[in-house]
């Protein structure tokens, strides 16, 4: 209730401070000012405050306030900036190359900063429902301790029961898939797909099996189900940290835009 | 500098040895001689002449004594008025008077707080920042090699130190030839006085590892030390439990003195052999001692002195665990006031077994029923409110709690000893996104190296790190044989004194969740530190909460998600609403 009610207040506040700006340009035009120059700057310290989060995260020693709470202040502003730009703009591409160019920048920063908040808010539930927790750089050593069991269970299977039905198994199929991240994409969209595949190919070697072989093949289940959360962990684990590659990257890159932005315009009018 | 076999740059230092650093100048043979011809150490003495015919035997046996006393303990000189330690701040030594007197007064706990902490500022933050070297864990050679520590009684600021001196009811006072603060030294507890000299005093100040020593050679010593802790000790103790207070001095005395003092399960419970993390419930069941068992005849109030205990409940087919409780909780109080009342006669509603370690102070029914129950009958039934899963409508609170989905959260904190924790890391799994954020900011405050892991016991959605959880009763501490590792006066934080660690791992053996990590240590220039043996110098490194740096704990700090939080994990319902 306490976190519905602080949402609401804070949609509030951002319609509230948008709709004085929208309306503050009616006043500045009856002044005979241009009002993009008063909401451009507005945009240009919001931008600022943006790309101090950034600053903050690395400088945690300085006694500014939790790094959740800039987080927060972080999105507020970044949705304060979607309509701030729109107003800025007057709600129509105009303006030439160059501000296409800039405002396609700033969409991009803003789009990968929402998709950015959509994954952070959404994979880690997904993952806590498909495997154990588990750390990025771990990854490959789990994958390993994998592998050697594995290898375990079919040598003594295959001391014990000289066929090679569950030997050949492993080698062509299941050990290339231990090796390596498999099935990226699948993974990258949350489909079951791999994990399905696996258990149609266990069921189908199954009925070929003696009852012996297909204990073997039990023993070895629960081993390729954890290496498809694992890399189910792996793809989504990356994607949660390349992403900031892109967006950090690319609202610097708008802050220089603005800045030559700003040159142009005052070029432009004769104040530089 | 050289290269090893496995031709990595090396340095060889000196190897760090117990008692390189002295805690202070060091005593002569003559006046320790002197020493121990004086209360309270003339057992000592008495001891070990009784067999003894000829005097070098008797030097030659006194030797270990004599060198616990040169490195363990110190003289100080304060003039009067000068505070020595303050209430609720955590004891590490104790200090015996060897001229003038000291008071001891209650009450000055409130102005703790006001002390000033030996936290870093922001401007020595920052140098120290950007002073930081590139490489993980580089340390001093010179911090190798042994120095005097010098100085004197100190964690006291001046504003505190004039609101002390104006304190008016002295409570006791330590005469010459007395100890003062032997108790919470002994129990690694906080002082539960503030001890201000009266006089122009000399003292001897001894860590609590010296009277570890000290006792462990001499037996008269660890007699008069127990002595000292019921005669003392154990009425201040009694004092602090709410069912006990407001019942004047001469009723808690007799209670002292009728009250019997029991251990139950082992103090190493986590030794190779016992292997109790890894049993299934109903084996932990079957391992933990049982102190009191569900329908005997409650014949006694029970009082945990130290250590957890588990509640548990019989069912038809099983026993299921309903609730632990801590230092200072009752046992038996419930059943006991019930038949008080003559409300019909009840057995005991609980079994109650040991977690680990468990010091209990009992105290007979009729010594309850005519100093407690006859005095102060009101206020112990309102302090049943806390145990209200204990209390008559159990039935009904059990079967909560066995419907309820956080027993399976309860069973576990109760089965791994997390209850032990008092800032132990806990992970939101559902909001954690893996950033390493916490991971980095900890490296930053850190020597370039996280003290802790990001991985753990995951209970539901909730991952409790491998992080130092300052426990309650901090096993680490038990074994160190130098004090590197102990508890911050003034925050309780459990922290490692680097400059005194000589590697030894025994606190890392000790630790049960496996929190302390050792580490090899570099110089300057990136080469590993080996001693004349071709063998790393190693420390034991943990999370310490920060407790130097402007910001705390960074790890905390950091989460952008706020997905990381240091909890209490005895309060159950903080890490439920938390986690929700």
């Amino acid at each position: 209730m306490k976190k519905l009610a602080l949402r609401f207040f804070v949609v509030s506040l951002a319609i509230l401070i948008l709709a004085t700006l929208y309306y503050f340009q009616d006043i500045r035009v009856a002044q005979g000012v241009n009002p993009a120059y008063d909401n451009g700057w507005f945009l240009f310290v919001l931008l600022n405050l943006l790309l101090a989060f950034n600053i903050r995260k690395k400088l945690i020693f300085l006694p500014l306030g939790k790094v959740k709470t800039w987080a927060d202040i972080h999105y507020f502003l970044g949705f304060l900036f979607i309509g701030g730009i729109l107003i800025h703009f007057n709600f129509s591409l105009s303006g030439g190359l160059f501000n296409s160019l800039f405002l396609l920048l700033v969409v991009l920063t803003l789009v990968t900063g929402g998709l950015g908040l959509y994954w952070s808010r959404s994979i880690p539930k997904r993952l806590s429902n498909r495997g154990e927790y588990v750390v990025l750089e771990r990854i490959p050593y789990e994958r390993q301790e994998i592998v050697n069991t594995m290898e375990r269970i079919v040598e003594t299977s295959l001391e014990q029961d000289k066929t090679i039905e569950i030997a050949s198994f492993y080698r062509d199929r299941i050990k290339p898939f231990l090796l390596d991240v498999s099935d990226k994409n699948d993974h990258l969209v949350s489909s079951d797909k791999p994990m399905a595949s696996w258990k149609k190919q266990f069921n189908d070697l199954k009925i070929q099996l003696s009852s012996h072989n297909a204990g073997i093949l039990d023993q070895l289940w629960p081993y390729v189900e954890r290496k498809v959360h694992l890399d189910y962990h792996h793809v989504k684990l990356t994607l949660l940290r390349k992403w900031l590659f892109i967006h950090i990257p690319l609202a610097y890159l708008s802050l220089v835009f603005m800045l030559l932005h700003v040159l142009i315009v005052f070029s432009f009018v004769g104040e530089v | 500098m050289k290269n090893n076999n496995n031709n990595f740059p090396a340095i060889v230092v000196q190897r760090p040895k117990k008692w390189d650093v002295p805690f202070g100048r060091e005593l002569t043979d003559e006046f320790i001689y002197k020493l121990l011809s004086t209360e309270p150490f003339q057992q000592i003495l008495q001891e070990k002449t009784s067999n003894e015919s000829d005097l070098e035997k008797q030097k030659k046996r006194l030797q270990p004594i004599i060198n616990i006393f040169k490195n363990e303990s110190r003289v100080i000189q304060l003039p009067a008025d000068h505070p020595l330690y303050v209430e609720t701040n955590y004891g590490n030594s104790a200090f015996i008077v060897l001229k003038g007197r000291v008071n001891l007064y209650r009450g000055a706990s409130s102005k703790v707080s006001a002390q000033s902490t030996s936290k870093k500022g922001l401007l020595g933050r920052l140098v120290s920042h950007l002073k930081m070297p590139r490489m993980p864990e580089v340390r001093s050679i010179e911090k190798q090699q042994p120095s005097v520590t010098t100085g004197s009684a100190s964690g006291v600021s001046r504003s505190l130190r004039k609101y002390l001196i104006s304190l008016e009811d002295v409570e006791r006072t330590v005469e010459q030839g007395g100890i003062a603060g032997i108790v919470s030294a002994m129990r690694r507890s906080p002082r539960t006085f503030t001890a201000v000299t009266a006089e122009d005093c000399h003292l001897l100040e001894i860590k609590w590892q010296g009277l570890r020593d000290l006792m462990g050679v001499s037996k008269a010593f660890k007699e008069y030390c127990e002595k000292f802790y019921r005669q003392r000790g154990l009425q201040t103790e009694l004092s602090k439990i709410d069912v006990l207070q407001g019942i004047g001095k001469a009723s808690l005395s007799v209670i002292a003195e009728k009250a019997v003092f029991e251990s139950f399960g082992k103090r190493n419970w986590l030794d190779p052999g016992s292997n109790v993390l890894n049993e299934s419930v109903n084996q932990i069941l079957e391992i933990e001692p049982t102190i009191l068992q569900e329908e005997e005849y409650a014949s006694s109030l029970n009082i945990i002195s130290n250590g957890f205990i588990r509640v548990t409940k019989k069912l038809p087919n099983s026993e299921v665990t309903v609730g632990f409780l801590k230092p200072g909780d009752c046992l038996g109080l419930y059943e006991l006031l019930h038949n008080y009342d003559d409300a019909g006669h009840i057995d005991l509603q609980h079994s109650y077994k040991a977690i680990g370690c468990v010091d209990v102070i009992r105290i007979p029914a009729v010594v309850v029923h005519e100093y407690i129950f006859k005095v102060n009958k009101e206020k112990v039934t309102k302090t049943l409110d806390r145990y209200d899963f204990l209390t008559n409508n159990q039935s009904q609170k059990l079967s909560e709690t066995l419907l309820n989905k956080n027993a399976v959260l309860l069973n576990k904190l109760i089965n791994h000893r997390y209850i032990n924790g008092t800032k132990a890391m806990v992970i939101n799994t559902e909001a954690c996104v893996g950033c390493d954020d916490c991971v980095r900011a900890c490296s930053a405050n850190h020597d370039n190296n996280p003290r802790f892991v990001r991985q753990g016991v995951k209970v539901e959605k909730l991952l409790i790190a491998n992080a130092c959880m300052h426990c309650v009763d901090p096993l680490c501490l038990i074994g160190c044989p130098t004090g590197a590792i102990h508890r911050n006066k003034l925050g309780g934080e459990v922290i490692i004194n680097d400059d005194v660690c000589i590697g030894c791992t025994t606190c890392a053996n000790n630790c049960p969740y496996e929190n302390i990590r050792m580490v090899h240590v570099f110089d300057q220039q990136g080469n590993v530190m080996l001693d004349e043996e071709n063998k790393p110098i190693c420390k034991a490194t943990k999370c310490d909460l920060c407790y130097q740096q402007p910001v705390s704990p960074a790890c905390e700090v950091a989460c952008p998600h706020g997905a990381l939080k240091r909890l209490d994990l005895q309060n159950l319902q903080e890490l439920v609403s938390w986690g929700s």
